[in-house]
C-alpha cells in the first residue's frame, strides 16, 4: 500500500523535474549563443561610376558631359543606399559600349564592384543625348540592368535633369523600388532680397529661385501632396494670415482669412485638407477646413498655445502638434478628429517642428533637452519611443522635414554662424549645406 | 421407571402471568405518556421550557456562583517564546522490526499483469524483406539545401532569405532578388516583436511581385507557431509593396518568392 503511494509521487513529480530540466536547458543554451553577421541593419550596393565620355567635338557638349558627370556621381553617393567605389581604383579602360566591359577588372579587386554605370554622351541636332547603361559586372552572361538613352537640351538645367533622371532610375532598381528623390525640390525661407520670402530649389540646392514677392514677412512653406501648391504664412495684409500658391499658374489661390494669428498650415496626405494654427477663437489652437475654405473645425480645446501641425503621411488619420499645455513646449499626437490625444516625449526640455516621416513609423523634431539647452535634430520611433539624436555640437539645429524617400532630412542649422538650409542622411551623416546667401531656414522637402 | 426423572426441568412454568402483566404494564406506560404529552402540556410548561416568561433559557452560570473561589485567567504573553525542548510527554521512537530475510520480493507492475499480445496485422513475409532505398534518395539531414537556391543575408534580426521560384530567375537577375531581399529585411521591424522572445522557428512568407513590383498573395506558408513573428514576418513583406518593377526583358508576367525569417538576437 505505502509502496504504491511512493510510485505514483515518483510518477507524478516526473514531469514536474522535467520542466525543471527543461527550462534550464533552454537557459543555457541563450546564455551561451552568440550574434555574429555581416551588414548588420544597413545594406549597401557597391558602384562603380566611370566618367561618361563625349564623343562629340562641341566645346559645350564637353562642359555638359562634365556637369553630367558630377551631377550623377553626387546624386547615388547621396542616395544612402549605395556606396560609390572611389575612381583612383577604376580599371584604366572606361567603357563606353557593352562589348567593352572586362567584368573581372570591375569585378575583382580594387575595384570590387558589383554594378557599373557607364556610356557617352553625343550631341545630335541642337540637343545633348546620353546613352546610359547599368551592368551587374557579377553575371557576365547576363549583365544588362539598365539601358536608358536621355534626350536633353543644351544647357546646364537640363543636363542636370537627365543625370537626375539615370540617378532616379538606378536608386529606384538597386533600392528595391523605393523612387529616387533627384527629381525633388525643397521650399524654404531666404530673407536675401531683404524679406523673408518663399524661395525652392533643387534638393541638391541648384536652381534657386523665388516664389513669392510681397514686401513683408512670408514663413512656414508646405507642398501639397500632388506638389502643385504652395501653402504658407504671409504678413503681406498686416495680420498672419494662410496663402495659398499654385506652382502650375504661378497665382494665388483664395484661401479664408481669419482674424488674430493664422500660421503653419499642413495639407493631409489626399490634399484635400488643410490643418492649421489659428487664434480665431482667442487662443491659437489646431484647425482643420478644407482647401477651399470650407468645413472649418476646431480640434485642440486647451489654453496655451496649439501650433504646428503635421499629418501622418502613411494614414492621414493622426496628427501631430506642439503645445505648451504642459509649460513648455512638447509634441503630441491626436487622431485627424481631434480624440485620442497623448504625449509623445514624456522627457522635459522644449520639443518643436514635429515632422513625420513618409513610412509612419516616424517623427523628426528638434529638442532642446533641459541639461543641455542646445537645439538639435531628434528622431523618435513612435511604437517604441526610442530616440536618436541626429546632430550633435554643431550650432542651433531645428525644422526637420523628411524626403519623400525616407532617407534624408533637410534642417536649418546655425553651424556656420548663419541661419542655412542642410541636409543630412536620416541616420544623422553625410550633411550638406544648400544655401550661402542670407539668412535661409524653415525648410520643407516636397513629396 | 428406572430413570429418574427431574420434575424440575419437566415442570414448564407459565409465562402468561408475567407477559401479561407486563403487556398491561407498558400499555399503561404508554397511556400516561400519551396522557401526558395531551394533557400535561396544559397544565403548565413542557420539558426544557423556561420557567420565566420569555423564550431563552435561562442558565445560571458558575461564575455567579457566590462563595466559590474560581482562578483568575492566567496573563499570557501574546508572542510565544520558542522552545528548545521537545516537551514532557514524547514517545518513544518504536523499534524498526527486523527485516524479514524472507519477505517475498514484490512482483513489478509489468511482470504480474501482462499485456495482452499484439496481433500481427500486417504479412510477416513482406517485412522479411529489406526494403532497398532508391537510388536516389538522400538520407535524412544530408540534404543540404533545396534545391530552391536561397538568397540569404544576416540581419540584426537574425537570418532573411528569398528563394524565387523560378528555377533561373535569381541566376539571371541576381541584382533583382537582392535589391527584395534588402528592402524587405529593411522593413522587418523588430520593435513589433516582443524583446523576451530571443529566437523563433523560420517563418516561410510566399508571395508574389507582379510586373510593376507590386506584392499580392502573400501568405504564410509555415508558420513559426508565434503569431506576432508570424506577424511582423508578413508586415515586412506587405510593406515592402511596391518593389522595383521586374526586369525589363523578364519575360513572365509575375514572380512567384517564398521568403523565410529567422529570428535570431
Amino acid at each position: 500500500m505505502k509502496i504504491r503511494h511512493v510510485k505514483y509521487l515518483v510518477l507524478l513529480a516526473i514531469p514536474f523535474f522535467a520542466i525543471l530540466a527543461g527550462t534550464r536547458v533552454v537557459k543555457s543554451q541563450t546564455e551561451g549563443w552568440f550574434r555574429t553577421g555581416i551588414n548588420l541593419g544597413q545594406f549597401t550596393v557597391r558602384i562603380a561610376v566611370p566618367d561618361f565620355a563625349s564623343r562629340s567635338a562641341d566645346p559645350r557638349a564637353a562642359e555638359l558631359t562634365k556637369t553630367f558627370n558630377q551631377v550623377l556621381w553626387n546624386d547615388l553617393n547621396y542616395s544612402g543606399i549605395l556606396d560609390v567605389v572611389s575612381k583612383s581604383l577604376y580599371p584604366v579602360n572606361t567603357p563606353q559600349e557593352p562589348q567593352d566591359v572586362d567584368f573581372n577588372g570591375w569585378s575583382n579587386p580594387p575595384a570590387s564592384a558589383q554594378m557599373l554605370a557607364f556610356g557617352y554622351t553625343e550631341t545630335r541636332g541642337n540637343s545633348f543625348v546620353v546613352t546610359a547603361r547599368l551592368f551587374d559586372v557579377h553575371n557576365p552572361s547576363n549583365p544588362s540592368v539598365l539601358a536608358k538613352r536621355y534626350v536633353a537640351d543644351m544647357n546646364d538645367l537640363s543636363a542636370r535633369d537627365a543625370a537626375h533622371r539615370f540617378a532616379n532610375e538606378i536608386i529606384q532598381t538597386l533600392g528595391g523600388g523605393i523612387p529616387g528623390i533627384n527629381l525633388t525640390k525643397i521650399a524654404f525661407v531666404s530673407n536675401r532680397t531683404g524679406h523673408a520670402e518663399i524661395w525652392v530649389m533643387d534638393y541638391d540646392g541648384f536652381n534657386q529661385h523665388q516664389i513669392t514677392n510681397y514686401p513683408s514677412l512670408n514663413l512656414t512653406p508646405r507642398w501639397s501632396p500632388d506638389n502643385s501648391l504652395l501653402a504658407f504664412t504671409s504678413y503681406a495684409r498686416g495680420n498672419p494670415e494662410i496663402y495659398l500658391y499654385s506652382l502650375i499658374t504661378n497665382r494665388r489661390i483664395p484661401f479664408p482669412s481669419y482674424r488674430g494669428l493664422n500660421t503653419t498650415p499642413a495639407f493631409s496626405p489626399d490634399g484635400k485638407k488643410i490643418a492649421f494654427c489659428s487664434s480665431m477663437g482667442g487662443n491659437p489652437e489646431i484647425y482643420v477646413s478644407d482647401v477651399n475654405g470650407l468645413g472649418l473645425q476646431r480640434l485642440t480645446f486647451s489654453p496655451g498655445v496649439n501650433i504646428s501641425p503635421v499629418w501622418n503621411p502613411k494614414t492621414g488619420n493622426e496628427i501631430a502638434f506642439v503645445s505648451d499645455r504642459s509649460g513648455s513646449p512638447q509634441i503630441y499626437i491626436m487622431n485627424a478628429d481631434g480624440t485620442n490625444l497623448r504625449r509623445l516625449i514624456t522627457a522635459g526640455g522644449d520639443a518643436e517642428a514635429p515632422s513625420w516621416s513618409p513610412n509612419g513609423l516616424f517623427i523628426a523634431f528638434s529638442w532642446s533637452v533641459k541639461e543641455t539647452g542646445h537645439w538639435d535634430i531628434y528622431v523618435i520611433e513612435i511604437a517604441t519611443g526610442r530616440i536618436v539624436q541626429l546632430t550633435y555640437n554643431a550650432g542651433r539645429n531645428e525644422h526637420p522635414s523628411w524626403s519623400p524617400d525616407g532617407r534624408h532630412i533637410v534642417f536649418e542649422s546655425t553651424r556656420t554662424g548663419k541661419r542655412e538650409v542642410w541636409t543630412m542622411l536620416a541616420d544623422g551623416s553625410n550633411p550638406h549645406e544648400l544655401t550661402t546667401a542670407g539668412e535661409n531656414w524653415n525648410p520643407n522637402w516636397s513629396n | 421407571m428406572g430413570a429418574a426423572t427431574f420434575p424440575i426441568f419437566d415442570h414448564r412454568e407459565s409465562l402468561r402471568g408475567a407477559l401479561l402483566a407486563s403487556i398491561i404494564f407498558h400499555c399503561l406506560l404508554a397511556l400516561s405518556a400519551l396522557v401526558y404529552t395531551i394533557w400535561g402540556g396544559r397544565m403548565g410548561k413542557g420539558w426544557g421550557q423556561s420557567l420565566n416568561s420569555g423564550s431563552a433559557v435561562h442558565v445560571n452560570a458558575v461564575a455567579s456562583l457566590p462563595g466559590v473561589p474560581l482562578p483568575q485567567p492566567r496573563i499570557t504573553t501574546p508572542n510565544t517564546v520558542a522552545v528548545q525542548n521537545p516537551g514532557l510527554f514524547q514517545k518513544q521512537p518504536v523499534p524498526k522490526p527486523p527485516p524479514d530475510l524472507m519477505a517475498q520480493k514484490i512482483p513489478k507492475f509489468k511482470e504480474a499483469v501482462k499485456a495482452p499480445e499484439k496481433k500481427m496485422l500486417a504479412n510477416p513475409r513482406i517485412q522479411k524483406e529489406k526494403i532497398q532505398p532508391p537510388p536516389n534518395a538522400i538520407p535524412y539531414g544530408e540534404g543540404g539545401k533545396p534545391t530552391m537556391s536561397y538568397s540569404s543575408v544576416t540581419t540584426s534580426a537574425g537570418d532573411v532569405a528569398i528563394g524565387i521560384g523560378q528555377q533561373d530567375f535569381g541566376e539571371r537577375y541576381g541584382w533583382y532578388v537582392q535589391a527584395v531581399r534588402n528592402r524587405i529585411s529593411s522593413n522587418w521591424l523588430l520593435s513589433t516583436i516582443s524583446p523576451n522572445i530571443l529566437n523563433a522557428p523560420r517563418v516561410y512568407v510566399d508571395f508574389d511581385i507582379n510586373r510593376d513590383g507590386s506584392i499580392s498573395n502573400a501568405r504564410i506558408t509555415q508558420s513559426s507557431g508565434i503569431p506576432e513573428v508570424d506577424r511582423s514576418a508578413l508586415r515586412a513583406v506587405l510593406a515592402s509593396s511596391p518593389l522595383a518593377p521586374l526586369p525589363a526583358d523578364y519575360s513572365g508576367n509575375k514572380v512567384s518568392v517564398e521568403f523565410y525569417f529567422d529570428l535570431r538576437r
